[in-house]
């Protein structure tokens, strides 16, 4: 008996100093939702709260590994009536909704204040807004369409480094003569969708990618340049090796520093597992686009911010955005992330090569193009991702009926 | 059970209708009103947000367009039967025998347990590694000198959903033993006395007495079991994320996917509708049954 | 000790034998089946990133390290703070104490009153709160969001207990109810000639025979509470997060580099709990605990 009232009053204890831990009450305290949370996204995400903090700001840090695990927090505090003052969601109509149903503050006037379309690449200007009113901080953008490869490896095997998808194919035939496994996936539906996206738009045309994703055109995807690409994309899997299913990329990175395999597609983002394997851009390992003429694929990551009712919490949410857009901190933030510093005088002499090249050809006027997430519904990307994983996991299947059932999707999606 | 087993007079039952009525305020609100809620959504065109615009069965006709919510459904059978099977002969077959006085009980005990304790995110992808045929065990046992062992189910679109039953049955056999081992410590000592003095050997003892007599826990074992399937997620994306292709995607995964990455509640609503109406239509008439059986018994 | 005095009534001994041997060999070899994921987490755990990146995964490590379990433990980051897991250590304790407690209270007199007493409704409500265990529970979340946000029960303490609490009563109550439906009944015949009431009848007979049922109760709930990861996340609030979300923003990242040793050390770590619950709770696996409390 003695022992249990012990371990009720310690309980009653610990509960009671929670509580009032909880009690004290703070100026200009901003809650942030985002998904940065390996080393150097919580470095990235750090640069802002080091500059609202010093701003005379409390910055809230809630940080929800996974941006669906994070975008669902969010979307639930929302409804529920507790909104963080800023949360993450992707690039693209994600935030159209939130807008719509007026749950979203209306950024004009912020951006009327410092030039924001003055300041933003007009893709980006356009994605940020909805009805022509801003609504959402783009922040941590990246480049899709990246491939990259193990430098030595190809020197070794006497391979030039390719410039174009179809001579991709050449190069990743003589690695498999050496004995190599030419292409290492990450056989999850995400990767592999990118992989296809990324070899339309290089191998089928930017003309034709745009009319797929953005007019929703049936005709396109039944078009030659459409089927030229369904087919180098199948040729692809004949250069991966068995154990590609359900990798991570992080593991499909890891072989091609490890010298087991020799290329890789995915995003900028690839950079942080060879520079912490201690590798050096353009050095080590190489980044290119294939096709570059054809478009640099857009993606990333904006902040919204959530409408408030309280004062005080609407200037801590005001000054959090003014934090968060200014294009010094903006600079900082995309250089700790390995991302690309976007906005007008970022400074970019600091960037490792394959970031400032990424940069460069992110802001070259009418290269930059949306990534699948950019200009897609959620709905039909993942309906699509469903059907492109079908496709590329059963070799041999048809590509005329992949052709059709890819028109059909696209033809009745909203 | 038979009748003469309830209590029923009079304070006592007021007492007892008193004691079960947050229950039946939870049934109540959130279970029943909150399927009614989803069902009421389904028939929306909702995507991110609910929105009462009705569409009628427009999100169900979609919902079996669908061929991964078919695979799904296929699926969730397949993997339900197998896992099912798996974990109650080997947690049962483990419950017996750490019965048998070995020496170190706490030990084997802990050890088939530990599985439960782990979380999913980061176990399903040590058994993809284990599993994955140029890294885990076909890897291993190739350059042990036999270079022509084959394991490779992950990776193949026919065989997939079998590796998830092998981790699920990793994680879920432990609990099965738990069950049952607290069952058999559960039984009367009279009926250990005279299956002695009768000489009866100990696996028929165990086949033909202990285990009828412990039906209960096994029962709820396997209503567990079933919860764990319909509700099957975490395993699964873990270790295959649904793939290779659409091989091993299961119903809660395609309702999880829809309700908050792909933002189409109605779709979701709707494939969580349907779910719950096919297993009523499974488990009413089988409740319905044993009722009958048990008035006809009395 | 004791617990093997206590144990006249079990199967007969078997010599040792071809039989006895058979017994060790089939519970060593499930023992491997089941150590195999464990033992590739701790070597994994023990090596530095280098070593992993080769990919010899059963392979002992070169040069074993510790780091990744100190950095797991106290300075990995876990969005901008870099704290490791330890930040989570007492939400999760705040969680699941009070959440397991009174889970397995309820559950214990739901199974009681379902079991025992001639209710009319009562395997209706058993029937309904048995089908709310088959709604994949993220469908109710955007309703019971609201519902608890209208009381004041969304993103605190009280809200995570709730919800908790919520989503576990279908499986406590079913796992009381079989487990009394099983009991000889000859065991609470006595309280029913006294006229006992339903509470002392509860407290002076079925409480006393309950104990291998609540250690399995608590195994569940406690396992289940504490590796939640979802309910946490949405209900608990900024102020209570469990140490899952630490855990999860840890191992899980769309974009960004991974360290597998530390993640190993990470979960290895968070299993500790539930694992010294699995270890205490051992002695109530002791033949006829529950005849001999009558008895007694």
């Amino acid at each position: 008996m003695n022992a249990k009232w012990k371990v009720t009053a310690a309980l009653a204890v610990l509960f009671g100093l929670a509580a009032a831990s909880n009690a004290g009450a703070e100026e200009k305290r901003a809650e942030v939702i985002h998904w940065l949370t390996a080393k150097s996204e919580s470095a990235a995400i750090g640069e802002f709260a080091k500059a609202f903090n010093a701003a005379g700001g409390t910055w809230v840090d809630s940080a929800v590994a996974g941006g669906s695990n994070a975008k669902a927090t969010a979307i639930n505090r929302i409804v529920g009536g507790t909104p963080p003052s800023a949360a993450m969601f992707n690039l693209g109509p994600e935030f159209v909704e939130l807008a719509q149903g007026n749950l979203l503050r209306d950024l004009n006037d912020i951006a009327a204040k410092n030039d924001w379309r003055g300041k933003l690449p007009e893709a980006l200007a356009e994605a940020a807004q909805f009805n022509g009113h801003f609504y959402v901080v783009p922040t941590a953008l990246n480049g899709q369409n990246f491939v990259w490869y193990n430098k030595a490896l190809l020197k070794q095997i006497g391979a030039e480094e390719p410039k174009s998808w179809d001579e991709l194919i050449g190069v990743l035939d003589k690695v498999k003569a050496a004995g190599k496994i030419p292409l290492a996936m990450a056989g999850q539906k995400t990767w592999e969708a990118q992989l296809f996206w990324a070899v339309l738009l290089g191998n089928g045309g930017r003309d034709v990618y745009l009319k797929v994703m953005k007019g929703h055109s049936a005709d396109a995807v039944r078009s030659d340049a459409f089927r030229k690409a369904v087919k180098t994309f199948a040729h692809l899997h004949d250069y991966i090796d068995e154990g590609s299913p359900g990798r991570n990329w992080n593991d499909a990175a890891n072989m091609v520093i490890t010298g087991k395999a020799v290329f890789m597609q995915m995003g900028t983002w690839a950079r942080g597992e060879f520079n912490a394997a201690g590798m050096k851009p353009d050095v080590d390992y190489g980044c290119t686009i294939l096709d570059l003429d054809q478009g640099y694929q857009l993606q990333g990551g904006v902040f919204v911010y959530p409408k408030l009712s309280d004062k005080a919490a609407i200037d801590a949410q005001t000054l959090l955005i003014e934090t968060m857009s200014n294009p010094a901190n903006q600079a900082k933030f995309a250089s700790q992330n390995g991302s690309i510093p976007f906005w007008k005088g970022a400074d970019r002499s600091k960037l490792d090569a394959c970031v400032a090249k990424s940069a460069e050809w992110a802001t070259r006027p009418g290269l930059a193009v949306g990534a699948q997430g950019v200009l897609m519904s959620p709905a039909l990307n993942g309906d699509l991702n469903d059907l492109i994983s079908s496709f590329w996991n059963t070799p041999g299947s048809s590509a005329d009926t992949f052709v059709e059932n890819f028109a059909s999707t696209i033809a009745n999606a909203q | 059970m038979d009748e003469t087993r309830y209590f029923h007079w009079r304070p006592g039952r007021a007492a007892a209708a008193l004691a079960l009525l947050p229950t039946a305020f939870v049934v109540l609100f959130v279970f029943i009103g909150g399927a009614g809620w989803a069902a009421l959504v389904s028939f929306t065109s909702s995507r991110m947000l609910t929105i009462w615009n009705f569409v009628g069965f427009d999100q169900y006709a979609a919902l079996f367009r669908f061929p991964r919510w078919q695979v799904s459904l296929e699926n969730m059978v397949i993997f339900g039967f197998c896992f099912i099977l798996a974990s109650l002969v080997l947690g049962i077959l483990l419950a017996v025998f750490i019965d048998q006085k070995v020496k170190g009980e706490s030990v084997f005990r802990t050890i088939y347990l530990y599985s439960y304790a782990t979380s999913f995110i980061v176990v399903g992808l040590v058994w993809r590694w284990i599993l994955d045929p140029s890294l885990g065990i076909q890897h291993v046992v190739r350059d042990l000198g036999f270079p022509s062992f084959t394991f490779d189910w992950i990776v193949s679109q026919k065989m997939a959903i079998f590796t998830i039953v092998i981790a699920a049955t990793w994680h879920g056999a432990g609990l099965v033993m738990v069950i049952t081992l607290a069952g058999i410590r559960g039984v009367d000592a009279e009926i250990w006395k005279a299956l002695k003095v009768d000489g009866v050997p100990n696996w028929k003892a165990y086949l033909f007495v202990i285990l009828p007599t412990i039906r209960g826990s096994i029962v709820t074992a396997v209503v567990l079991m079933t919860i764990g399937v319909v509700r099957l997620y975490d395993i699964v994306v873990a270790m295959t994320n649904g793939g290779p292709g659409s091989a091993t995607e299961v119903p809660a995964k395609f309702v999880v996917d829809n309700l908050f990455e792909r933002q189409n509640i109605g779709l979701a609503t709707a494939a969580s509708t349907t779910l719950l109406v096919l297993i009523l239509l499974v488990v009413v008439p089988w409740a319905l049954w044993q009722r009958a059986r048990q008035r006809r018994m009395a | 000790m004791t617990a093997r005095q206590m144990v006249p009534d079990g199967p007969r001994p078997t010599a040792f034998g071809p039989a006895r041997l058979g017994i060790y060999g089939f519970l060593v070899v499930s023992a491997v089946f089941f150590l195999m994921p464990l033992y590739v987490m701790i070597v994994t755990s023990l090596k530095p990133m280098e070593e992993i990146r080769h990919g010899a995964l059963f392979a002992w490590p070169a040069n074993p390290t510790l780091a990744p379990w100190i950095e797991a433990w106290s300075s990995a980051c876990t969005g901008l703070k870099c704290e490791g897991l330890k930040v989570g250590f007492a939400n999760s304790v705040f969680i699941t104490v009070p959440s397991a407690v009174l889970a397995i209270t309820i559950g214990m007199v739901n199974g009681y009153a379902l079991s025992l007493w001639r209710l009319r409704w009562s395997s209706l409500l058993f029937g309904a709160l048995l089908m709310g265990a088959f709604i994949p529970y993220q469908v109710l979340f955007f309703p019971l969001v609201r519902m608890l946000a209208a009381i004041g029960f969304f993103g605190n303490l009280a809200g995570i207990v709730t919800v908790q609490v919520i989503f576990s009563l279908p499986v406590m109550t079913l796992l009381f109810r079989n487990y009394y439906a099983s009991l000889p009944y000859d065991l609470f015949k006595a309280a029913r000639v006294d006229g006992a009431g339903f509470w002392r009848t509860w407290r002076s007979v079925m409480l006393p025979l309950s104990g291998p049922m609540i250690v399995v109760a608590l195994i569940l709930k406690v396992t289940n509470t504490w590796n939640d990861y979802v309910l946490g996340l949405v209900f608990a609030g900024h102020r209570y997060l469990p140490m899952t979300v630490e855990l999860n923003n840890i191992v899980n990242t769309t974009h960004g580099e991974r360290e597998y040793n530390m993640e190993m050390a990470a979960t290895l770590l968070t299993a500790l709990v539930p694992l010294a619950i699995y270890f205490v709770s051992g002695r109530w696996f002791v033949r006829g605990i529950a005849a001999g409390a009558v008895k007694g």
